[in-house]
């Protein structure tokens, strides 16, 4: 998953510290989350478009990953 | 007739500029040494080596109390007990470090105990082979005291890089 965090950030001047204080969250967190070693709950992904005042979506790009099992290919729901 | 011009708007006046802010740093090579020993040493960290510091005197104590005590109720105590005790101290204050994380601290946190169990996995496979070629046979509780350090060291390390 792809996101623009970084950009964000520095259009408005944070540091990676700046937006960890901001977020109740670690430095490392960030990190993580702007590098893509970690990819955000919802509840995380939820505070950081409130917090820049954008949806989710625009922030996460999210590509859907070829199945791993090949049952998950031809799972149906239900 | 004389023309009298306006008078012409004075800039207002320039308040001097604030003086920088004054960011304190160490002055001498050991205060900063200090600073960087004071920012790992976290309340977390402390807490976490104190209690593997009870643990590791208690199992200690656990371990030449039969030299010294007449059986009974102090050491059954002594044997016992207190070593559960401060192993469950350990435990318990490894589960706070975890709830007052962040949740990639926590993910970081749960990969280390899956790290563990891996390591502890191979290493006791390992050692099993070398008892097989004409090793001495160890104690559980080397094994157990093993596997503390070998978390004990991936939870530090985890909450050095947090910091």
């Amino acid at each position: 998953m792809k996101n623009i965090l970084p950009e964000l950030r520095a259009q408005r001047g944070w540091t990676q510290g700046d937006l960890a204080t901001k977020l109740a969250v670690s430095r490392q967190t960030v990190n993580a989350v702007e590098t893509g070693r970690y990819e955000p709950s919802l509840s995380l992904a939820f505070a950081i478009a409130a917090l820049f005042a954008q949806p989710i979506e625009s922030i996460f790009q999210w590509q859907r990953q070829p199945a791993r099992f090949a049952g998950e290919a031809g799972a149906k729901p239900g | 007739m004389p023309v009298t011009h306006p008078p012409l708007p004075q800039p207002p006046p320039v308040s001097p500029p604030p003086p920088p802010a004054v960011q304190p740093s160490p002055a001498t090579p050991v205060d900063r040494a200090l600073a960087k020993v004071n920012r790992f040493y976290s309340l977390p960290v402390v807490g976490i080596l104190c209690s593997l510091w009870a643990y590791l005197v208690a199992v200690g104590a656990a371990a030449i109390a039969p030299r010294y005590l007449a059986a009974g109720g102090a050491r059954e105590l002594v044997v016992l007990v207190v070593p559960m005790v401060t192993a469950l101290l350990v435990v318990c204050i490894i589960f706070w470090v975890y709830l007052a994380s962040d949740e990639y601290v926590r993910h970081r946190i749960l990969k280390c105990a899956a790290l563990t169990g891996v390591i502890m996995a191979f290493s006791t496979l390992g050692y099993f082979c070398l008892e097989m070629l004409g090793y001495a046979r160890l104690s559980i509780i080397v094994v157990n005291l093993y596997g503390w350090a070998v978390f004990t060291v991936l939870m530090l390390w985890v909450l050095y890089r947090a910091r």
